[in-house]
């Protein structure tokens, strides 16, 4: 009997099933929680060791950027990437207002690709990303109103259901009431 | 406005009755009870039992308040309060509705520390969650009255059955088979699923 | 400091512990033993609107464009959750007053205090308002309607404007917002 499967598990009722399978990864794994017994000292340290191992990580990043980038400068010759102050320039062609009258129209901003020769073989990967195309962010005028989600709508729906019942109800006193 | 503690008292207010009667009729001490003792008299290893038997239920009743990703976070906080404040329970056998209680109202404060705007739209998964099957059924179980989308989250999600719900929460059986059945069938309407 | 501290947080748990299996007054009115009348009742409206819910229905009232959207607003601004159960019968009499002493009893309790009510021969028309105060703010509401053929239970935790939400009974034409019918899904069933 479904009932039963949805009470006590016995039985069989596909539909419910199907609900506990995509919803089992939503629930609790014992090994994602830390038994909190020296309590403070642990959530203390778990929160302390998260901004640590943030601060390392960004420090890390930090370093990895710097030596990329003195290893790779000397290398690049004047040819290759231009300065970052020129890369966003736009084409000659083209200007802001002539793009924001395209709204959907990226703006595509080329760099001119340095020649294979140049470039050292581990130091592709720093290359590509210099000249790979930058779209620029134009603005484009407010959207209009997004409608409601139905969500949003259900709720309205049912809350104007039972304001309206409730309404009713408390009317029927008011107009007893002599003089009202 | 998050939702009050006091939505999650109508659960409790059903719940009283069930302990008391049981707690006046048996004489057998649950090994709940048994427990709780222990670690008043400083068993660290008894709360880690007792955490393993009631972290399901505090999760779930967290998770059918709040997006999943900060459910975790969340139920640590319960555990740790209550392993702070164990000895102000005064009836070891109320441990499950106490916790639940704690969780319940940890939730509150979650909500009234997060921004309104961030909490809606984690909740319905709008933005930038991907549109997994599982986060819609959350969200429909999410838009559901609290004590239907509790009792289908301990039962979908964590698996504990109608009686093992009745018990850990305090609720007796014939209201956890209201709200299963009820939400249940609230549900099938809103994911479209036929009975 | 450091005393104090631990001493409001001792007190704050101490509260949280006696709250669980304590009887604690709130406005909320328990429905589940309605069995009773739903095993009778010829259709059900059942309507339970709190928490993110009524979070989200409280956004697209202020959105909506409409005068009487905004008064309902007004007079709602408080609300945190409103439940309606609504019995209808086939025929009249066919339910037991004893069927609804249950939500009777509950208004009983401390707390509750009967604002108004009405009794007509007409339709064998009973009508009680009741509303629960904490300090000087209102913290619920309860309505409880029999009639021949129907009963109606509402229960209204937090504070609302009962008169003007009274005086909006038969305004209530409020645009009624239509969600895209998705082909796939089931018809609720009643």
């Amino acid at each position: 009997m479904k009932e039963d499967y949805l009470w006590d598990k016995t039985g069989t009722d596909p539909a419910i099933e199907k609900l506990e399978n995509a919803l089992s990864a939503f629930r609790f794994d014992e090994s994602s929680l830390q038994i909190p017994v020296s309590a403070s000292a642990q959530v203390e340290g778990r929160r302390y060791f998260k901004f640590l191992s943030f601060g390392f990580a960004a420090a890390a990043c930090a370093c990895v950027a710097i030596i990329s980038w003195a290893l790779w400068a000397p290398i690049a010759g004047p040819d290759t990437v231009p300065a970052p102050e020129q890369a966003f320039t736009l084409p000659a062609e083209e200007t802001l207002d002539s793009v924001e009258n395209k709204p959907n129209m990226p703006v595509t901003v080329g760099v001119k690709a340095p020649s294979p020769s140049r470039t050292a073989g581990h130091y592709k990967k720093a290359v590509k990303k210099a000249v790979r195309p930058v779209t620029a962010k134009v603005k484009k005028p407010a959207p209009a109103a997004q409608p409601f989600t139905k969500e949003e709508i259900y709720a309205y729906n049912q809350l104007m259901l039972a304001l309206s019942i409730t309404s009713d109800k408390l009317n029927l006193v008011k107009e007893k009431i002599p003089g009202e | 406005m998050p939702e009050s503690g006091m939505t999650g008292n109508i659960l409790l207010f059903a719940g009283s009755e069930s302990v008391g009667t049981t707690t006046a009729a048996s004489e057998v001490v649950k090994p709940e009870t048994a427990l709780v003792e222990r670690i008043t008299a400083g068993d660290e290893r008894a709360f880690g039992e007792l955490y393993k038997i009631y972290a399901p239920m505090v999760h779930g009743i967290i998770l059918a308040r709040v997006p999943h990703e900060e459910a975790d976070d969340i139920a640590q906080e319960v555990f740790l309060a209550a392993y702070r404040n164990l000895k102000t329970l005064r009836e070891a056998a109320a441990i499950g509705p106490w916790l639940g209680s704690i969780a319940r109202n940890r939730v509150v404060e979650f909500y009234r520390r997060s921004r309104p705007t961030e909490e809606l739209t984690d909740h319905f998964s709008r933005s930038d969650s991907p549109r997994t099957e599982a986060n819609e059924i959350m969200a429909a179980i999410h838009s559901l009255p609290i004590a239907y989308a509790e009792t289908l989250v301990l039962r979908l999600v964590e698996g504990m059955t109608g009686p093992e719900i009745a018990e850990q929460t305090g609720l007796t059986p014939e209201s956890v088979r209201v709200n299963l059945h009820r939400g249940m069938k609230l549900l099938r309407q809103k994911l479209g699923i036929t009975e | 400091m450091t005393s104090f501290i631990k001493y409001l947080s001792a007190i704050t748990l101490l509260f949280l512990a006696a709250a669980t299996p304590a009887m604690a007054q709130d406005a909320h009115l328990r429905f589940e033993r309605l069995n009773q009348l739903e095993s009778k009742a010829r259709d059900i409206v059942e309507v339970n609107i709190d928490g993110k819910l009524l979070e989200l229905a409280k956004r697209v009232m202020v959105k909506v464009d409409d005068p009487n959207a905004k008064k309902v607003g007004q007079a709602i601004s408080g609300l945190r959750g409103i439940y309606v159960r609504v019995y209808n019968f086939e025929k009249e009499n066919e339910y037991d007053m004893t069927d609804i002493d249950d939500i009777r009893n509950q208004l009983q309790s401390p707390g509750w205090e009967r604002l108004a009510n009405v009794r007509s021969k007409k339709n064998n028309q009973k009508v009680d308002i009741y509303t629960m105060f904490t300090g000087d703010t209102m913290s619920g509401v309860a309505v409880v309607v029999s009639e021949s053929k129907t009963v109606a239970f509402i229960n209204v935790i937090g504070p609302i404007d009962i008169d003007l939400l009274a005086e909006m009974s038969g305004k209530m034409n409020i645009p009624r917002l239509e969600i895209e019918r998705d082909p796939s899904t089931a018809k609720p069933k009643n």
